[in-house]
C-alpha cells in the first residue's frame, strides 16, 4: 500500500515540478528525435527508392549491342541463361521538333504487358494504340494531353527507318523508374544532351532489331541495392549473361557474314558468267557485222567494176557510134562533094561552056576538069574532049561515064542511108543498154546503199548493245562491290553492358543518402551529448533541491532503494515519454525534410519511412540510462549523508574570489555588478561551463551548417568560375574518318564564334598508389601546354600560386592525391591494374573541386604511353558575339566526327539547383540548434533562476527595478553565450572541416573555407536566441515573488 | 512628533480557490518617527501580510497605508520599487545575503542603487565589522551576517527599518547584541525601526508594541521607559 503513495508522490513531483519534467522531456524529445530523425534519413532513402526500384521492376542489366537482337537471340539466351527476365525493347534518340523548341528526346517502345522498367503514369494514360504516346513528366509544363508533337530524326536515315509514323499524340504523362533524378543522360545527336523520354506503342518501332534487352535477375529485387551484395551478384550475372550473348550474338554474325558471303559468291559467279556470254555475244554480232561489211565491201567493189565495166563500155559503144558518124558524115559529105562535083561535071556536059579560039577552056572549067579527075581518071580528058570537040563518042563515052559516076553516086548514097539507117538503129541499142545498165547500177547501188545504211544500224545496235552489256556488268559489279562493302560493313559483335549504375542519377542518389549518414555521424551525437549533459545537471539540481525530503523519508524509514526509485522513475518517464514523442516526430520529420530538400534532385515517390523501433529502443535506453544515471548518480552523493544532515540547510555555495580579482587594475576598472557576474560565474562553474557548452555546439552546428552551404557552393563558383574557366567542350570520337576530324578541327580552330579554343586529349583511366585503391581519373594532355592558362588555372589552393606543367612530372588535383595518400614527389600509378601500368611522378597538387584530373604535357604522353596522343576534345572560349549554344552545337553535331558539345553553363546549373536544396539542409541545422541552444540556455538560466531565487527576491526587496534585476541574470547569461559562441566558432571550424571530410563524395572536394559572413550570421543567430532566452527569462524574473526572500532555507 | 506611519483599515484577502482568507482583516496603526517599533503575534497572526504591506513588496486590497506622509497603498508598481530602493531598509531573518558577495560588496549592492547612500565601509565599522569587510558570508558567523545584512539596511540611509525576525536564525547572545544594535541605531540615527517578532520576551525594548491575533491588532502598547537589552531575557 505503501507504494500508491509513492507512486502519488512520483507523479504529484512531476506535476508541481512540470518545468523541469517539461526540460528533460524537451531535451530528450529533440535529441532523440534529432538523432533518430537524422540517422533514418539515408535507410529511409535507400529504403524509398529500393521499394520503387522493386514496385516498377527496374532492370538489373541493360545490353545492347552492334548487331541488335532478333527474337531468336532471346530464345537462345533464355536457353543458356537461368534465372533471369529479358525484356527486348526498342529506344531510338529523336529531336521532337515544336515551332518554337527541338528538344532530343529517348523513345522507348512500350507495350501494356511490360514487365520490365514499367512507368508510372502521372497523368492521363499510357499509349495503347499507334500514333499515341506518353511522354515524360519533365514537359508537363511544356505541352498537354491531346497536343500533336512530331518527331524528327537525328542522324542521316530517315525516320522511318525507325518509327512508323512521325506525327504522335501525347495521351498522357509519365514517370520511369530508368529516371530518378532529372538528368536523362547523354544522346550523340542535338546537343549531346537527352531532355526528356517518350513512350511510343512498341509496334511503331519498324526497325529490324531489337536495340536493347533489359535483363532483371531473380532474386535481385531481394537484395539491398545499396550494399555490396547486389553489385556482387549482378557483376557476376552480367558476366555470365556478357558470354552467353557475345557467343549467341558471333554465331548469328558469322551466320549473316556467311549467307551474304554466299550471295556474293554467286553473284559474282554469276557475273563471271554473264561477263562471258556477254563478250561471246558481242564477238558473234562482231563477226557477223564484220562479215556484213566484208560483203558489202564486196558488193561495192563488183559495183564499181560493172560501173567502171559499163561506162566503159558505153563509151567504147558511144565512141564507136561517134566513129561511124564521123565516117558517116564523111561519107556524106565525100558523097555531097562527089556529088556536086558530079553536078558541076553534068553541068559541063548539059551546059557546056563556050570554048574560045584558041581551045583554051576557062580557068574554072580547067579546075573542075582537074577535079573531075577523081571520078574517073579518063574523064577530064574525056569532057575535055566532049568540050572541045563534042564528038559523039566523046559525048556517049562522056555519057557513059557519067551515067556511071551517076550510079556511084547513087549507089554510096544509097549505102550512106542504110548506114545513117542502122547508126540511128546501133545509137538506139546503146542508148537502151545504156540506160538498162544504169537501171541496174542503180539497183545495185540502191542494194550497196541499203546494206549500208543496215549495217550502220548493226554497229549502231552493237555499240548500244555493247555498252548496255557494259553497263549491266558495271552494275552487277557495283552490287557485288556494294555487297562485299556491306559484309565489310556488317559490325564486329561488340556488347555493351550497362548496369543501374550507369543510369543518371542512381548512384548519386545512393551517395547522397550516404552524405547524411556522414552529418548524421556528428551532428546527432553531439545532440545527444548536450541534451545527456543537460538532463544529469537538472537531475542533479532536482535532487539537490529535495535534500529535505529525501533526508525525511530516509528518517521515516524508506529504504535507499526506493527512495532513488522515484527520482529515477521521474527521469525514466521523463526521458521514456520525451524519447518516444521526440521519435515519433523526428523519424517522420527529419527525413521527410531532408528527403524533400533532396526532392528538388530527385523525382521519386513520397518518402517511406518506417518507425524503426530499433532506432527507438537504443535511443530511448541512451537516454533513460543517461537521465537515470545522472540522477542515480545525484541520488547517491545525498544518500550516504545521514538523515539529520539532510534535513539541515545545505550550505549555501561559498564565495569565492576569482582569479581575476588578483589582477588588480582590470578588477577595479569593472564596475560593481559585472564584479558580480563575474565571480557569480566562476561560483557556478558548473553551469556557466554546461551554457558553454550548450551554446558553444549550438553555434558550432549552425556554423557547420552555413560552412557547409559555403563549401558546397564554392565547388560551382570556383570549380567553374576559377578554375575550369573555359565555355564548353567538342568531344571527338576517335573512330571518326580522318577527314571528317580534320573538318572538325579546322572548324573550330576558324570559328568566329571561339575566342580561343584548345585541343585536349581527356580520357579515363584508373590511377591508384602504393597504398592500394583505384580511382577513374581524367587523363588531361593539353596539345599545347602553353595555351592552358587560357582555359583552365592550375594552382596551389592555399597560395593561390600558378604550377606549370613539365615534361618530367605530372600535375594531379589536391583530392586525388589525398584519396590516394601521397604528396608531390611521390609516385602515382596510372593504368592501374591493367598490364600496361606507368609510374610516374607528382610534381605537384592542384585546386579542383569536382573529379579528379592528372595533367600532362605531351611529350611526357608520348614518353609514358609510348604513342602520339589522341586529342579527343577541343575545349573553346565563347567568342563576345557568339551563337547561342543550340546553333552551335547543332552545326558541331552534323559533322560524325563529333560525340558531343558540352556546354559547362549547363553543369553549373545543375549544381546551383543541388545547391539551392541544401538550403533546406542547412535551415534544418539551424532551426535544431537553435532549439537546442534555447532549451539548453533556458533550462540552465532556469536552474540559476531557481537556484537563486532567494538572493533574486532579496534585490528586489532592495528595491532593483525589473530590468536591473533581470540584468544581473543577463549578464552571466549574455557573457556565457558570448563565451560559448567564440567557443563555438573555432569549434565549429574543426566540425565544419570534419563533416567537409565525411560528408564529401569521392568525386568532388568542398571547399575548406568557411566564408566570413557565415561566421556572422552563426555568431547572430546564437546571440538571437539567447535575446529570446532572455526575453522569456525577463517575465519569469518579473513574476518572483518577494516573498521567497521572507522563507527560510530549504 | 506626528505619525510616520499609519495604517488604516488595512484589509488584505487571498482566494485560495473557493476560500478566502483575510490576512489582514482591518489592521490600523501608527508608528512615529524615531520610534521603535515591535510588531507581535504567534505565527499565522497576519504579521508578515502586514511586513509585505510596509514593505512594498505586496499591496492591500482596501485602507491606507501612509509612510511619511505618502499613501503608499495607491502606489504603482515602479513607485513601490522606489519606495523600496531610497526609503525602506529590510534586515531579513536569514540576513539573506548574497554568498557570492563579500561583506562589504553586499552592502555596495544596496548602497550603488541609492541616491544618498552611506559609506559601505563606514557602516560596516559601525556595525563593529570593520576587520571583516572582505570576507564571504560563509566565512562570518551568523551573527556577523546579520550584521552586515543590518549594514546593507541601514547604507541606504532609508527612512524605514524594517526587521522580519532579525534574531530568528541567532542564538540568544548574538540575538542579543543585534537587537542592541537597532536598538543603538534607533537612537543614535533617530530613525524608525519596525520589528516584527514572535517573540514576546524581546518586546519591552521598543517603544511602542503593536499585538497582532487573527489579522487584526489586538493592542497597542506605548512603552515610556523601554527596557535595556541586557535586562530582558527569553
Amino acid at each position: 500500500m505503501k507504494l500508491k503513495s509513492f507512486y502519488k508522490d512520483v507523479f504529484r513531483e512531476i506535476w508541481h515540478t512540470r518545468g523541469r519534467f517539461i526540460s528533460i522531456f524537451a531535451i530528450v524529445a529533440i535529441g532523440v528525435g534529432f538523432f533518430v530523425g537524422v540517422k533514418a534519413t539515408c535507410p529511409d532513402m535507400k529504403l524509398t527508392s529500393w521499394e520503387y526500384y522493386n514496385s516498377n521492376n527496374l532492370m538489373d542489366i541493360r545490353l545492347v549491342s552492334t548487331l541488335g537482337f532478333e527474337d531468336e537471340d532471346i530464345e537462345k539466351l533464355n536457353d543458356a541463361v537461368s534465372g533471369i527476365t529479358v525484356m527486348p525493347s526498342y529506344t531510338a534518340d529523336v529531336f521532337l521538333q515544336t515551332d518554337s523548341d527541338n528538344h532530343v528526346v529517348r523513345a522507348y517502345s512500350y507495350s501494356s504487358d511490360q514487365e520490365i522498367n514499367r512507368p508510372i503514369l502521372s497523368e492521363g494514360r499510357l499509349p495503347e494504340q499507334t500514333g499515341e504516346c506518353a511522354i515524360d513528366n519533365k514537359f508537363r509544363d511544356a505541352y498537354q494531353i491531346g497536343d500533336t508533337i512530331t518527331f524528327a530524326s537525328g542522324t542521316e536515315d530517315p525516320l522511318s527507318d525507325t518509327l512508323a509514323a512521325d506525327t504522335y499524340t501525347i495521351v498522357g504523362f509519365a514517370e520511369s523508374p530508368l529516371y530518378i533524378g532529372y538528368d536523362r543522360g547523354n544522346s550523340t545527336i542535338g546537343n549531346g544532351t537527352v531532355d526528356g523520354f517518350v513512350l511510343i506503342p512498341e509496334g511503331d518501332f519498324v526497325s529490324e532489331y531489337y536495340t536493347d534487352l533489359f535483363v532483371t535477375v531473380d532474386g535481385a529485387a531481394q537484395l539491398d541495392p545499396f550494399l555490396e551484395e547486389y553489385p556482387a551478384f549482378i557483376d557476376e550475372k552480367t558476366d555470365e549473361l556478357e558470354n552467353a550473348v557475345l557467343s549467341i550474338l558471333q554465331d548469328r554474325r558469322s551466320q549473316i557474314v556467311d549467307e551474304a558471303q554466299q550471295k556474293l559468291d554467286d553473284a559474282k559467279q554469276e557475273l563471271a558468267d554473264g561477263e562471258q556470254e556477254t563478250q561471246q555475244e558481242l564477238a558473234d554480232a562482231r563477226s557477223e557485222i564484220d562479215n556484213a561489211r566484208k560483203e558489202l565491201e564486196d558488193g561495192q567493189a563488183e559495183y564499181e567494176r560493172n560501173l567502171a565495166e559499163f561506162n566503159q563500155r558505153i563509151e567504147d559503144g558511144r565512141n564507136q557510134i561517134e566513129e561511124a558518124e564521123q565516117q558517116l558524115a564523111d561519107g556524106r559529105t565525100a558523097y555531097e562533094e562527089s556529088l556536086s562535083l558530079y553536078n558541076q561535071v553534068y553541068a559541063l556536059y548539059t551546059n557546056p561552056p563556050q570554048v574560045g579560039e584558041d581551045l583554051q577552056l576557062p580557068a574554072e572549067t580547067e579546075a573542075l576538069l582537074g577535079q573531075s579527075a577523081a571520078f574517073n581518071e579518063n574523064l577530064p580528058s574525056l569532057l575535055r574532049g566532049y568540050l572541045l570537040s563534042k564528038d559523039a563518042q566523046t559525048t556517049a563515052a562522056l555519057e557513059a561515064a557519067l551515067t556511071q559516076i551517076k550510079q556511084g553516086l547513087d549507089q554510096t548514097q544509097a549505102q550512106l542511108t542504110s548506114s545513117e539507117e542502122e547508126l540511128k538503129s546501133q545509137t538506139a541499142l546503146l542508148n537502151d543498154q545504156e540506160s538498162d545498165g544504169r537501171e541496174q547500177l542503180q539497183d545495185a547501188y540502191n542494194q550497196l546503199e541499203d546494206g549500208r545504211t543496215e549495217l550502220a544500224n548493226a554497229e549502231q545496235e552493237y555499240a548500244e548493245g555493247e555498252q548496255e552489256a557494259n553497263q549491266k556488268l558495271e552494275d552487277a559489279r557495283q552490287e557485288i562491290a556494294d555487297a562485299e562493302q556491306e559484309i565489310a560493313d556488317i559490325p564486329e559483335v561488340k556488347l555493351y553492358t550497362f548496369n543501374r549504375d550507369d543510369n543518371p542519377s542512381y548512384s548519386s542518389f545512393g551517395e547522397d543518402a550516404d552524405k547524411v549518414d556522414a552529418i548524421a555521424k556528428v551532428f546527432p551525437v553531439f545532440f545527444i551529448l548536450v541534451a545527456a549533459l543537460v538532463c544529469l545537471t537538472t537531475m542533479t539540481r532536482m535532487v539537490e533541491e529535495q535534500r529535505t525530503q529525501i533526508g525525511t523519508l530516509k528518517a521515516l524509514g524508506y529504504g535507499k532503494s526506493t527512495i532513488i526509485l522515484k527520482y529515477l522513475i521521474y527521469a525514466s518517464i521523463a526521458s521514456i515519454s520525451g524519447g518516444l514523442i521526440g521519435f515519433l516526430i523526428g523519424i517522420k520529420l527529419f527525413p521527410v525534410i531532408i528527403y524533400n530538400a533532396y526532392g528538388i534532385l530527385y523525382s521519386l515517390p513520397p518518402l517511406i519511412a518506417p518507425f524503426r523501433w530499433d532506432y527507438a529502443f537504443w535511443c530511448i535506453l541512451a537516454a533513460v540510462l543517461c537521465t537515470c544515471l545522472a540522477a542515480f548518480a545525484a541520488c547517491y552523493k545525498e544518500l550516504i549523508s545521514v538523515p539529520a544532515a539532510l534535513m539541515r540547510p545545505k550550505a549555501p555555495k561559498p564565495g569565492k574570489r576569482v582569479l581575476l580579482e588578483r589582477i588588480g587594475f582590470i578588477w577595479s576598472h569593472l564596475g560593481f555588478l559585472k564584479k558580480v557576474t563575474i565571480r557569480n560565474l566562476f561560483r557556478y562553474k558548473n553551469r556557466a561551463f554546461m551554457t558553454i557548452i550548450g551554446i558553444a555546439g549550438c553555434t558550432a552546428l549552425m556554423l557547420t551548417g552555413f560552412g557547409l552551404k559555403d563549401s558546397i557552393s564554392a565547388i560551382v563558383s570556383k570549380q567553374f568560375d576559377e578554375i575550369m574557366t573555359y565555355d564548353a567542350a567538342i568531344s571527338l570520337d576517335e573512330d571518326a574518318s580522318e577527314e571528317a576530324l580534320a573538318e572538325t578541327r579546322n572548324a573550330a580552330a576558324e570559328d568566329s564564334n571561339f575566342a580561343q579554343s584548345m585541343e585536349v586529349v581527356q580520357t579515363t583511366t584508373e590511377a591508384s598508389s602504393a597504398s592500394g585503391r583505384t580511382y577513374d581519373v581524367n587523363l588531361f594532355v593539353p596539345k599545347d601546354p602553353s595555351q592552358i592558362e587560357n582555359f583552365l588555372h592550375l594552382r596551389v589552393r592555399s597560395s593561390g600560386e600558378p604550377l606549370t606543367l613539365s615534361d618530367e612530372e605530372v600535375i594531379i588535383t589536391e583530392k586525388l592525391a589525398s584519396l590516394l595518400k601521397i604528396k608531390a614527389g611521390d609516385t602515382i600509378i596510372l593504368n592501374a591494374g591493367d598490364e600496361d601500368e606507368i609510374e610516374v611522378k607528382v610534381a605537384a597538387l592542384t585546386e579542383n573541386y569536382a573529379y579528379h584530373y592528372v595533367y600532362m604535357t605531351p611529350t611526357l604522353y608520348q614518353n609514358l604511353f609510348g604513342e602520339e596522343p589522341f586529342y579527343n576534345t577541343i575545349l573553346f572560349n565563347e567568342a563576345d558575339n557568339a551563337e547561342d549554344h543550340d546553333a552551335i552545337s547543332t552545326r558541331y553535331l552534323d559533322n560524325d566526327s563529333v560525340l558531343a558539345v558540352t556546354f559547362l553553363e549547363d553543369n553549373t546549373a545543375s549544381f546551383e539547383d543541388m545547391i539551392g536544396s541544401l538550403n533546406y539542409i542547412v535551415l534544418v541545422l539551424i532551426v535544431s540548434s537553435g532549439a537546442l541552444a534555447f532549451v539548453v540556455l533556458y533550462n540552465l538560466s532556469n536552474i540559476n533562476v531557481n537556484e537563486r531565487i532567494r538572493e533574486l527576491a532579496t534585490i528586489k526587496v532592495l528595491g532593483f527595478y525589473d530590468r536591473e534585476v533581470s540584468s544581473y541574470i543577463y549578464r552571466e547569461n549574455t557573457i556565457s553565450s558570448l563565451i560559448g559562441m567564440a567557443i563555438g566558432l573555432i569549434i565549429g571550424i574543426f566540425f565544419h572541416r570534419y563533416v567537409v571530410y565525411t560528408a564529401e563524395v569521392d568525386m568532388v572536394m568542398f571547399a575548406r573555407e568557411i566564408s566570413p559572413l557565415s561566421y556572422v550570421w552563426a555568431g547572430l543567430l546564437t546571440m538571437g536566441f539567447t535575446l529570446i532566452v532572455n526575453f522569456v527569462l525577463h517575465f519569469k524574473l518579473k513574476k518572483i515573488n518577494m516573498a521567497e526572500s521572507l522563507k527560510s532555507i530549504e | 512628533m506626528s505619525d510616520f506611519i499609519t495604517l488604516q483599515d488595512v484589509h488584505k484577502r487571498y482566494r485560495v480557490g473557493e476560500v478566502t482568507i483575510n490576512a489582514s482583516d482591518g489592521v490600523s496603526f501608527s508608528i512615529k518617527k524615531g520610534e521603535l517599533a515591535i510588531l507581535v503575534g504567534a505565527s499565522g497572526a497576519g504579521k508578515t501580510t502586514i511586513l509585505n504591506i510596509l514593505g512594498g513588496m505586496d499591496r492591500c486590497d482596501e485602507g491606507i497605508v501612509e509612510v511619511d506622509g505618502k499613501d503608499i497603498a495607491k502606489y504603482s508598481n515602479k513607485q513601490l520599487i522606489e519606495y523600496r530602493r531610497y526609503d525602506i531598509g529590510f534586515v531579513f531573518q536569514f540576513y539573506n545575503l548574497v554568498p557570492n558577495l563579500t561583506a562589504k560588496e553586499n552592502v555596495e549592492l544596496a548602497t550603488q542603487i541609492c541616491k544618498d547612500s552611506l559609506d559601505p565601509a563606514t557602516v560596516l565599522e559601525e556595525v563593529g565589522l570593520g576587520e571583516r569587510l572582505n570576507n564571504f558570508p560563509s566565512q562570518l558567523s551568523g551573527g556577523e551576517q546579520q550584521r552586515v545584512a543590518i549594514a546593507r539596511a541601514l547604507a541606504k540611509n532609508p527612512k524605514l527599518l524594517l526587521c522580519d525576525e532579525p534574531t530568528g536564525a541567532l542564538d540568544y547572545n548574538t540575538g542579543k547584541t543585534i537587537l542592541q544594535l537597532l536598538q543603538d541605531t534607533c537612537r543614535k540615527s533617530g530613525k524608525t525601526v519596525l520589528i516584527i517578532t514572535h517573540n514576546q520576551a524581546i518586546t519591552p525594548i521598543a517603544d511602542r508594541i503593536i499585538k497582532m491575533k487573527n489579522s487584526r491588532v489586538t493592542d497597542i502598547i506605548l512603552n515610556e521607559h523601554p527596557t535595556d537589552i541586557r535586562e530582558i531575557e527569553w
